[in-house]
């Protein structure tokens, strides 16, 4: 059955609130010229009375006070937090100042102590390849025998001048 | 500020200020509707306070972002809502728990001080309390989505578009809702209902 357009938007009414005298004189007449429905009213009527007539749920009577003091806290909560993000960034960056100093230390250290074992090494691997120390002992002699020719080629070479000049 | 802005926008503006008697204001007016709204989702008083008081301290967390595109109480709501929502999810991944308490409660300075009403209990009255138990169950059982439409319905300040909003859905949809949650709870009511006993009580 196609729902009455009506009886819909007198429900709707219903479902909010009381009806005035003259909606009571409306619907009076409208379920006289529809009896079919009239049990279904007195229903909804009834559970109507029912829901209004529910009590309240008992409340405290210091609620609003309550509600006022954890506003209260959760202001002054807020404000601390605010405060101690505003004022306390060195206590956090602090420690990572640290943490990153240390870090850097250490890998100068460690940079450092292994440039140092390569020197070494590199010494001791160019001390290997050096003729032994007898080898070296006429080094001094050798060297200025080496000067002397340099100076006797040069007496050659002017004594050839004049041999020259002379012819 | 524009000349129809919704008054309780225009306290929500002065609270983004800074006015705390304005946020105070917005507290006084609706902590019944949100405490309601959170009793009858987790069907636990204690637990209901602490969410309208989580729900309240998020209003005001949130006031610096806050802009009137919407009616305050369509946002109040839908945060309501929302915290419930998560509510149910934290019970189902830890069904003993319970919310963390960010006070203990002391002797001195209870929680919570519930007004003794002295209500005597004339048989009418315990008739009354016996159907509003009833209907109270009924309401319980109902899907978390069609309960919530049912009960924003009470607002009057909230229109169907505003309750649509809040549920994250469609205005036919959530029609579509209400009318389901009323035809159910008219089913398992219907022994109670025939009484007559809610007109007389009236």
């Amino acid at each position: 059955m196609k729902p009455d357009p009506v009886d819909n938007q007198w429900r709707e009414m219903t479902w909010r609130r009381p009806f005035n005298a003259s909606e009571e004189v409306e619907l009076r007449a409208w379920l006289a010229a529809h009896p079919e429905a009239r049990a279904d009213w007195e229903a909804e009527a009834q559970l109507s009375a029912a829901l209004t007539q529910l009590p309240d749920a008992p409340m405290p009577s210091n609620f609003t006070a309550r509600v006022l003091q954890n506003v209260e806290r959760e202001h002054r909560r807020e404000l601390q937090v605010s405060r101690s993000s505003r004022h306390g960034w060195w206590r956090v960056l602090l420690p990572r100042v640290a943490v990153a100093g240390a870090v850097v230390g250490l890998g100068l250290f460690a940079y450092h102590r292994q440039q140092t074992a390569r020197q070494v090494e590199r010494t001791l691997q160019l001390v290997e390849i050096l003729p032994a120390p007898e080898a070296l002992e006429d080094f001094e002699a050798i060297s200025r025998l080496s000067l002397a020719t340099a100076a006797d080629e040069e007496l050659l070479a002017l004594n050839e001048e004049l041999l020259a000049l002379t012819r | 500020m524009p000349a129809n802005l919704d008054p309780d926008a225009a306290l929500m503006l002065r609270v983004k200020q800074g006015d705390t008697a304005a946020f105070a204001e917005l507290v006084d007016k609706f902590k019944q509707p949100v405490i309601n709204l959170a009793f009858r989702t987790l069907h636990d008083l204690t637990e209901a306070e602490d969410l309208a008081q989580n729900v309240f301290v998020q209003v005001y967390k949130s006031a610096a972002r806050y802009e009137p595109s919407a009616k305050f109480s369509t946002w109040l709501f839908t945060i309501a809502r929302n915290l419930c929502l998560n509510e149910i999810r934290r019970r189902a991944r830890h069904p003993a728990g319970s919310l963390d308490h960010s006070a203990a409660e002391t002797d001195d300075h209870p929680l919570r001080q519930v007004e003794d009403k002295g209500v005597s209990s004339p048989p009418e009255q315990l008739l009354r309390g016996e159907l509003e138990e009833k209907v109270e169950r009924a309401l319980a059982e109902l899907p978390e989505n069609q309960r919530t439409a049912l009960l924003l319905c009470r607002q009057e300040e909230l229109s169907y578009e505003e309750i649509a909003a809040v549920l994250g859905c469609s205005l036919s949809a959530t029609k579509s809702l209400i009318h389901r949650a009323r035809e159910t709870l008219k089913a398992r009511l219907k022994p109670y209902l025939q009484t007559g006993a809610w007109g007389r009580n009236k």
